[in-house]
């Protein structure tokens, strides 16, 4: 029993400390797409990135705030010509990852008519900010994960859309409100 | 005071040069003061607008090292950037899909 | 007072005239050291070229004499250790005299300096400056920078050997 706790506790260690990995299938996605994307900036590029920000665009003032507590982002995006490219296999080699306690899913929409799947993922922190932040797409098309590192405020989040040239569609206050 | 002291004394006395010694002497230390003024002439013009040359060519060498380093430094700082707005757009965009598809279904991200 | 302006004070007639005065001494240890007049003259002017150069060192006439028995001393031994001179001559190219030799004898005087220019060099050294310059143990030793007890001995032991040589080659002479 004591033997279970530590390895639990070892595993829950691990996967607290551990960044998302992209599954190795994603690079052979990447020849398969007739568009890809894939950033990569550890701290390191996001300090750099920061200092070229300006203060007086208002969409890199605001980048510029959101980055400043971040450990890395990471973003692959997949276009591909027809459907059925990728497997629901590369899909679940990520998911697996974001398992509770440390992950939690906040947003799952399954459109089984349209094929879409929708996910967002928190990682939990011991504070007020958010620990993390996964966002899987997966449309019959195209597949987009979106892995940020590092404490990000629920502000900021709630700003990050709508922002950065793509206009803010508002949630709704309520339940059963509809947006137009 | 023994033989042998005489005949060392007899076989190393001293002796003339040959004829001319002196001059010759003197003949080259003529030759060396004029290589040495023909060098010290080239020296001269070698120290002179080489060194301000290699001054300058040195400071031209530092000024396009900086400014090269500060172009590379400028030009992946600028594609960090352009990384950073790619990623949160997409991030954003993604968020936002998240959001109208919730809406869509008939319940907010908030409401989770 | 630098070299060059002790020079320009001297002049280029001053200079000649030290030249003549002492280049016989020069030419004399470079030759008896050597034993060739080519070679000596060419060490004998080399030594006179340093000297223009560093005539600013030079305090006095003592000094300047010297001086130029230590720089020629010091420049033909290290000429016989570069060229390796001193197997050149051997004593058995030494002829031998058909009859009893005289202290003043040319030949005999010849076979002296052929046997002291075969003599290891630091040991022609101490001949050439005791038995042509006719200098004390304690100068020799401060001209050849050696205690003077070295001195002393080496010159016995110099003597002992040409003493030996001399007496097989020319018969006996002590």
């Amino acid at each position: 029993m004591r033997i279970a706790i530590v390895v639990l506790a070892a595993t829950l260690g691990t996967a607290w400390a551990q960044d998302i990995k992209m599954p190795p299938a994603f690079d052979k996605l990447a020849a398969k797409a007739e568009e890809s994307v894939d950033v990569t900036l550890d701290s390191g590029m996001l300090q750099l990135g920061g200092k070229f920000l300006s203060d007086k665009d208002a969409d890199e003032a605001k980048a510029k705030k959101l980055i400043g507590g971040l450990k890395g982002i990471y973003v692959r995006s997949f276009e591909f010509a027809k459907e059925g490219e990728y497997s629901a296999a590369d899909v679940d080699a990520l998911r697996s990852q974001l398992q509770p306690p440390v992950w939690s899913r906040v947003v799952g929409v399954t459109s089984k008519k349209g094929g879409e799947i929708t996910e967002v993922y928190f990682k939990t922190s011991n504070g007020a900010q958010i620990g993390g932040l996964v966002v899987i797409d997966a449309e019959p098309k195209e597949l987009t994960v979106v892995s940020i590192s590092g404490a990000i405020s629920p502000e900021d989040l709630a700003d990050l859309g709508g922002q950065f040239g793509i206009p803010k569609v508002e949630l709704p206050k309520s339940k059963g409100k509809e947006a137009k | 005071m023994s033989r042998l002291d005489d005949a060392l004394r007899e076989a190393l006395r001293r002796e003339e040069p040959p004829e001319g010694f002196a001059g010759r002497v003197m003949a080259r230390i003529e030759a060396r003061k004029e290589r040495a003024g023909a060098w010290d002439g080239l020296m001269a013009a070698w120290r002179g607008p080489r060194l301000r040359w290699a001054g300058a060519l040195a400071g031209a060498v530092l000024l396009i090292g900086t400014a090269a380093y500060q172009e590379t430094q400028r030009a992946e700082g600028e594609q960090a950037k352009r990384q950073v707005m790619l990623a949160l757009r997409i991030t954003g965009a993604k968020l936002d899909l998240a959001r109208a598809r919730i809406q869509r279904v008939g319940y907010g991200l908030g409401d989770r | 007072m630098a070299a060059a302006a002790k020079a320009v004070t001297i002049g280029r007639a001053g200079f000649e005239e030290i030249v003549r005065e002492r280049q016989s001494m020069v030419f004399s240890i470079a030759y008896h050291f050597l034993h060739d007049r080519a070679a000596a003259e060419e060490q004998a002017q080399e030594v006179f070229l340093q000297l223009y150069k560093s005539l600013g060192e030079l305090e006095s006439p003592e000094h300047l004499t010297r001086w130029l028995r230590r720089v020629t001393s010091n420049r033909c031994i290290d000429v016989c250790r570069r060229r390796k001179l001193m197997p050149r001559i051997g004593l058995d190219e030494v002829p031998e005299p058909s009859i009893p030799a005289r202290a003043t004898d040319p030949l005999l005087s010849r076979a002296i300096r052929r046997m002291v220019a075969s003599l290891p060099e630091k040991w022609r050294a101490l001949i050439v400056l005791k038995y042509q310059e006719e200098m004390e143990t304690e100068e020799i030793a401060r001209t050849l920078g050696m205690p003077a007890g070295t001195v002393k001995s080496q010159l016995s032991r110099a003597l002992d050997f040409l003493r030996e040589k001399a007496s097989r080659v020319l018969g006996e002479i002590s």
